[in-house]
């Protein structure tokens, strides 16, 4: 058994769950038993698993398994079903999709937030006293169950979380008290787990012991894909290895080593070796420790193949990932910008969530001040099928990340024979494309000559987009197994 | 069912007997949350299917099994713990390796059973204490603040399931209030309540759904107004309600016709006709009741004593087997018994039989810093009467002291009824005491079974007792004549007065279900699921 470990699935996943979830499926496709840990509590887990691609059977979440609910078959709970709203009592308004309320004699007791995304599923519960004051919250399973409920301080912070197993009984509860001023949890304490209770003053304790449990059953190697879990490994017994993937550069932009990694590169936290995208980055950070340093990629690719210009020419610049303020979307603007100056119809399109609000308005600035308000748009966040639509519709790739681990999202345009332009940046880019394609960090000039050269010459571009299929290749499912097989892991 | 029980409790065990010894069905229904229920239930004749706790129905725990944990059952989920046992505070303290405290394990003396755990997180924080229940279980979990108060209360059942909740207002003062509940039941419904009056309508709504019949109805007696008099009126299906009167109903018991209502029936009282009956323990009572209120509600008259037939043909014990001169009083040592006005009258009437003594039998009430107790022990002073007048604690030997005595005193300024005036009279005492309504006057026939004095004169009361003692022949004839009348109280007779109620209860049965029906059309319990779904 392998173990690929996270801290969640999101709604929104970054390239370290992609990257995990792809590997995870591979294993498996070759017979390889692995599973996509996660540690995090998450209601609709087995919902977000989905968009990455994974089923019930090749995932574990800590949460799940305390709570006896690793496979459980989804029953869809419509509100105005749930049997914990005695309509004998209430009234139910449903002022709009995503919320309905309870009210007994005009009062709100209650508010039930449906499960995003669906029609009056049970999301979660709110329950309030009669100052409107939120006294407790109960939690519904993506799959139909009540999960947990969380009571609170007259504050209004949280005070104490009970989860449940599917038919009701309490077997976890967190406790949130103050250290130093500050309200935090401060106990997971597991109830009558295997017939003792056991008590754990961090979530990462609890993930250790969870993880030797699963070591008992299933012996396996380990693969930690997120630094925040670094301190789980050391109490993990295992007679196998114990790997941490980098799934980013190991040095920030000033090429100082992470603060979060001096521990591990130390030798100190017991892994057996360190797994990064590319032998570039292996070779720069293998004088850097005593651990063995191995590489192997990120990301898989599920076809590559070359696409037509007729289908595809659009003057579409298309900027895909996470929209933050390390990734300098800015500089995809002032890009655009210069490409407007010989093709006045060219656009561009952000694919990818943010959180950043700040970061948001100031991009719209920028685009009212640069004259580009017609031509630049964000889009949704998509995955799957309608991502691949999203890639075969633009006529160009462009990446402005001043670092990286490798750079996913070119490798994803590129299979789909999608050219890319990217910053020449550790690292990635610069081991799988060709000079052609690569342009000094911050030179908006010469990405947009590049990027107009593809959009007025269609040979140049037919040819950009052979290239960047066979480039790849490196990637395909094959090839990456065989590349991690090589790795001999322990 | 506390082990001190007044007046009210005792008629209610009184009443258990009767209708168990009639084959009529019953619950003796309690609302506070007590885990020391069953244990003190020992104490009585009721068993555990005969009475049905709030708490306990929520909790599943209404018949559960005794389990005695220690200390030694305990699992804090911390491993290699050590103990220090304080045995002046009864409790153990549990450190882990480093000495850091873990728990305090609170016991109670028998068995050094657990009654509650203060626990503690790995930053030092009291976050819950868990309190036990006597049959081995947690009962209740009191979740703590960063600021160390009580935010929210979970009841769990024996199994664990969370039951029952509780959350804390924290006033700008500082003081907790329970502002709302949350209770989830055994099928998940989640009901909100914003107060605990709120929960026992539930409750009461539970029970009728629970032991509803088309043959008669569930008759919900209430003995202690306070519990449930604002929500009985609201129960969502008929049944019939009554209002049982166990003390004065009027402040001022002896102008009943006017003035400030007894505070704890108030409420009920301006809401008379709510009731299907409202049950005075004497006749008396229910004919003031009648002449200020004229209610149209129905009106009975029961004893809420009975004695029992076995009691009543016992062998007599005559006034010579006695000891000559002992007065007794079985009363709570509280302001209303006015029991430093009995010493003062036995002070009175030492002058002439210096034989006089005084027992007083009862446990002392706390009010005003005890001062009930306070006047005792000075009106003891001033007549220097410390060899005379003997404090006693509550007793459960009523009986042996009754059998001892001669006369039995009652210097109350109200009564209900005065239980322990009937029993002392079946038990052959002479009654003496103060004109005071309710029960004393009735229960006493001047100059048959006692003497009744005016109210608040102790004098009189004094000449009473030597009138008494100075005449051997009338003690034995008043004696045997105590013991004549309190057939009045056989299981019999007051049984006969509980069956008018039930029989009047059965009758009205078909008119009230009828009005109910007429209403509703259908009953629409289980109708919701076949229209909505």
């Amino acid at each position: 058994m392998n173990y690929f470990i996270s801290e969640n699935a999101f709604e929104f996943n970054s390239g370290t769950e992609f990257s995990q979830a792809a590997r995870t499926s591979m294993y498996n496709s070759f017979g390889n038993l692995t599973l996509f840990v996660t540690r995090n509590y998450t209601p609709v887990f087995h919902r977000t698993i989905k968009t990455l691609g994974l089923n019930d059977h090749q995932v574990l979440n800590m949460y799940d398994f305390f709570q006896e609910a690793t496979r459980v078959s989804r029953a869809k709970q419509n509100l105005r079903e749930s049997v914990t709203i005695p309509k004998k009592r209430y009234v139910i308004e449903s002022p709009n999709p995503d919320q309905s309320l309870i009210l007994n004699e005009g009062r709100t007791v209650a508010k039930v937030n449906v499960m995003p995304a669906t029609v009056a599923l049970m999301g979660n519960v709110e329950y309030f006293d009669r100052f409107d004051h939120i006294v407790a919250r109960d939690e519904w399973d993506y799959r139909g169950f009540k999960s947990s409920t969380a009571y609170f301080h007259p504050n209004g912070e949280v005070s104490l979380q009970k989860f449940y197993t599917p038919v009701g009984k309490v077997v976890l509860e967190i406790t949130h008290m103050n250290v130093q001023g500050h309200l935090m949890p401060t106990m997971y304490k597991l109830i009558n787990y295997c017939g003792a209770n056991y008590r754990f003053n961090t979530e990462n304790e609890l993930f250790t012991f969870f993880m030797n449990e699963q070591l008992k059953q299933n012996p396996g190697t380990i693969i930690l894909e997120r630094a925040s879990m670094l301190n789980t490994i050391p109490g993990i017994k295992s007679t196998k290895g114990k790997y941490f993937y980098l799934h980013s550069s190991h040095t920030n932009l000033k090429g100082q080593l992470l603060t979060t990694l001096v521990e591990l590169m130390r030798g100190a936290l017991d892994f057996t070796g360190i797994i990064v995208a590319t032998k570039q980055q292996q070779q720069d950070m293998q004088p850097l420790t005593t651990l063995p340093v191995l590489a192997a990629p990120d990301t898989i690719v599920k076809e590559n193949k070359t696409n037509l210009l007729a289908n595809c020419k659009s003057h579409k610049i298309l900027v895909l990932g996470r929209i933050a303020k390390e990734k300098q979307p800015q500089d995809a603007l002032y890009i655009l910008k210069s490409v407007q100056a010989s093709v006045a119809d060219a656009t561009l399109e952000f694919r990818g969530y943010s959180t950043d609000r700040q970061l948001l308005n100031e991009l719209d600035l920028l685009i009212e001040q640069l004259g580009l308000k017609n031509t630049v748009t964000f889009g949704n966040y998509v995955v799957g099928k309608m991502l691949d639509d999203v890639i075969e519709g633009a006529q160009v790739l462009l990446s402005t990340v001043p670092t990286e681990g490798n750079g996913m999202q070119n490798i994803e345009a590129m299979s789909h024979g999608l050219p890319v332009i990217a910053y020449n940046v550790n690292y990635g880019p610069n081991t799988y494309m060709s000079n052609e394609q690569l342009v000094p960090i911050g030179n908006y000039d010469q990405a947009a000559n590049r990027i107009v050269s593809l959009f007025q010459d269609d040979k140049q571009w037919q040819e950009a987009s052979i290239l960047a299929s066979q480039q790849a290749q490196l990637f395909t499912k094959d090839s990456v197994y065989k590349q991690w097989q090589d790795l001999n892991l322990q | 069912m506390q082990p001190q029980k007044s007046g009210i409790e005792h008629a209610q065990l009184k009443r258990a007997d009767l209708f168990r010894a009639h084959g009529e069905q019953f619950k003796i229904v309690l609302r506070e949350w007590d885990p020391l229920l069953h244990e003190n239930m020992k104490a009585t004749s009721l068993k555990s299917f005969e009475v049905i706790n709030m708490f306990d129905y929520f909790q599943e725990a209404t018949e559960v099994s005794d389990q005695t944990i220690t200390v030694d059952n305990l699992d804090f989920g911390v491993a290699n713990t050590h103990r220090v046992e304080e045995l002046k505070k009864n409790r153990y303290l549990i450190y882990d390796i480093n000495q850091q405290l873990i728990a305090r394990v609170n016991y109670r003396t028998d068995q050094k059973q657990v009654a509650s755990t203060e626990l503690f997180d790995g930053f030092g924080n009291l976050y819950c204490v868990n309190m036990y229940d006597s049959r081995g279980f947690v009962s209740l979990s009191q979740w703590y603040t960063p600021d160390n108060k009580i935010g929210s209360e979970t009841w769990q059942s024996p199994e664990g399931r969370t039951v029952l909740e509780a959350f804390n207002k924290i006033n700008s003062d500082g003081s907790v209030e329970k502002v709302c509940w949350r209770l989830i039941s055994r099928v998940g419904e989640i009901h909100i309540f914003d107060t605990l009056e709120q929960v026992t309508l539930h409750f009461l709504n539970l029970l009728n759904d629970e032991y509803w019949s088309k043959n008669e109805p569930n008759i919900f007696i209430l003995d202690r107004a306070h519990l449930a008099q604002t929500v009985l009126r609201y129960l969502d299906k008929p049944s019939y309600n009554v209002l049982f009167l166990h003390n004065s109903h009027a402040s001022d018991a002896s102008h009943p016709e006017k003035g400030i209502l007894n505070n704890n029936y108030e409420y009920s009282l301006f809401n008379i006709n709510v009731y299907d009956a409202v049950v005075s323990a004497t006749e008396r009572q229910k004919n003031d009741i009648r002449s200020r209120f004229k209610p149209t509600t129905k009106l009975f008259t029961i004893p809420v004593g009975v004695i029992p037939m076995k009691q009543l043909q016992q062998q007599r014990v005559p006034m010579a087997e006695r000891t000559f001169g002992k007065v007794v009083a079985l009363a709570r040592k509280a302001p209303e018994k006015q029991l430093d006005q009995l010493v003062k009258a036995v002070a009175y009437a030492r002058q002439q039989v210096p034989q006089i003594t005084l027992d007083l039998y009862g446990y002392k009430d706390p009010t005003n810093n005890f001062l009930a107790e306070r006047l005792i022990e000075s009106a003891i002073r001033e007549n220097n009467l410390e060899n005379i007048v003997t404090l006693h604690d509550y007793t459960d030997q009523v009986a042996l002291v009754e059998q001892d005595a001669q006369v039995f005193g009652v210097t109350s300024s109200m009564e209900g009824f005065n239980l322990s005036l009937m029993e002392a009279l079946a038990q052959g005492d002479i009654g003496v005491t103060y004109d005071v309504n309710y029960g004393p006057n009735a229960i006493i026939n001047e100059g048959k079974n006692g003497y009744i004095v005016p109210l608040n004169d102790y004098k009189s009361m004094g000449e009473a007792l030597i009138h008494i003692f100075k005449e051997p022949r009338l003690m034995q004839q008043l004696s045997d004549t105590s013991y004549e009348m309190s057939y009045r109280y056989s299981s019999d007779t007051v049984w006969a007065q509980w069956c008018l109620l039930l029989v009047d209860a059965k009758k009205m049965w078909p008119v009230k279900q009828a009005n109910y029906f007429h209403m509703t059309i259908n009953d629409l319990k289980g109708a919701d699921e076949e229209s909505e779904s």
